[in-house]
């Protein structure tokens, strides 16, 4: 069979012994295929930042996470990593190379400890697990390059699937960042006629230490902005009395007003409305029921004065 | 079979904090019935436009709690008022009327 075992021992009582063997072995003639990932749901619409100075790398990891429905994002440099997570981007994972220059994994790895202590942290590079003493803490989950598609699913179903099994009524932390509005200071109006709209859009907001107004309809909206000036709206497309996009239009023609950003919240999920909104003088769009994500994007892409 | 994706309202508990959901649910249940009378009394009179609208707050509020059926049914009545077509809701109102009864039922047992 060809092979070789040896034995490793200190030859002192009670320190152990380590038993090691080779062998040579064909391949098994019907070898299992790769999972068909019926369990591909538990990665779709995550958001992963790939850091990595190896464009190719990058590439790889990318379009094989992307098959799974996830979200990437990724950047050859690891200062411009913590600069987006700083800044407040919310992700479901973050993928590390250890060999970068200026920063390494192990650093940057600690950097964003210090900002986010829970996103999960995935090691991608060829160094051993032995070979990274204290710094193994670092991380939630080792990958060794090359990329091996299967065993990166399992990987990745391991970290999310961790999450799914948390008990709901676990007090978890806050899907918020309650410094945001420190960071990122914004005067904000929501205008929407929707009770449960309204208190739930406000505390969203509230949550990340923003005090936003309301407005019920497209002639508060219009007069609340005549009274104060504000960064940005969120827009309600359907309210009575004047609706979003009528609003905005006579918003972008108000010469005396320091035009704010307009970001359109709708609960139409149709082709179309998107455009429809742009095309009234919105700026940016998010689909209700507001996700955490979306709303948080669609803050930080408003520039803060 | 229950009303409310317990997914969907889990995570809508975890954006709103365990105390203000129980605000959000009794906003739910007070603006419910209202939206209802409106959806009722806009066919009667005829205004598309109303009609549409209380069905549209209907679908929003549905989808943000996780009640599918009660969404899809609201965005049949909100697609057919503005097509002007309030002639053709059929049964749809009392089959709507019994979903959002059994929805409100639920929620109610939701609150903590």
């Amino acid at each position: 069979m060809g092979g070789e075992i040896w034995v490793e021992s200190e030859g002192v009582p009670g320190k152990g012994s380590a038993f090691h063997f080779t062998i040579m072995a064909e391949p098994a003639e019907d070898a299992p295929k790769a999972p068909a990932h019926e369990d591909q749901h538990i990665l779709e619409g995550k958001r992963v930042l790939i850091v990595d100075d190896n464009a190719t790398n990058r590439r790889i990891f990318k379009l094989q996470v992307e098959k799974w429905g996830m979200l990437t994002q990724d950047t050859e440099f690891p200062r411009h990593a913590l600069t987006l997570i700083e800044k407040g981007e919310k992700f479901d994972l973050i993928t590390l190379d250890m060999f970068m220059p200026e920063l390494d994994g192990a650093m940057l790895a600690k950097e964003i400890r210090r900002h986010n202590p829970t996103v999960p942290l995935l090691l991608f590079s060829s160094i051993a697990q032995s070979e990274m003493g204290d710094n193994k803490g670092l991380f939630d989950a080792f990958l060794a390059k090359p990329l091996k598609p299967s065993l990166l699913f399992d990987v990745l179903a391991g970290i999310f699937d961790r999450d799914r099994r948390a008990p709901l009524t676990a007090p978890k932390m806050s899907v918020f960042d309650p410094e945001m509005a420190a960071r990122h200071p914004l005067r904000i109006l929501v205008a929407e006629d929707n009770a449960v709209n309204q208190k739930l859009a406000l505390r969203m907001l509230e949550q990340m230490g923003y005090r936003a107004d309301l407005a019920s309809n497209g002639i508060e909206a219009i007069e609340a902005l005549e009274r104060q000036p504000y960064d940005v709206v969120f827009m309600d497309v359907q309210m009575p009395e004047m609706d979003g996009l009528d609003a905005t239009r006579k918003i972008r023609v108000m010469s005396n007003l320091v035009q704010p950003r307009i970001i359109a919240m709708t609960a139409n999920a149709m082709q179309g409305d998107r455009e429809l909104c742009l095309a009234a003088g919105m700026d940016d769009y998010v689909s209700k029921p507001i996700r955490v994500n979306e709303l948080v994007g669609a803050l930080m892409r408003v520039e803060s004065k | 079979m229950t009303s409310i994706d317990r997914l969907t309202f889990n995570e809508l508990k975890q954006i709103s904090g365990a105390e203000f959901i129980n605000e959000l649910i009794d906003t739910f249940l007070d603006d419910a019935p209202r939206l209802f009378e409106e959806l009722k009394s806009a066919q009667e009179s005829g205004n598309a436009d109303s009609f549409r609208r209380a069905a549209h707050s209907l679908k929003s509020n549905a989808a943000t709690f996780g009640a599918g059926q009660l969404a899809e049914l609201a965005k049949e009545l909100e697609t057919l008022g503005r097509e002007n077509r309030l002639g053709e809701t059929g049964d749809r109102l009392n089959v709507l009327n019994e979903a959002l009864t059994s929805a409100c039922d639920e929620l109610r047992g939701l609150k903590s």
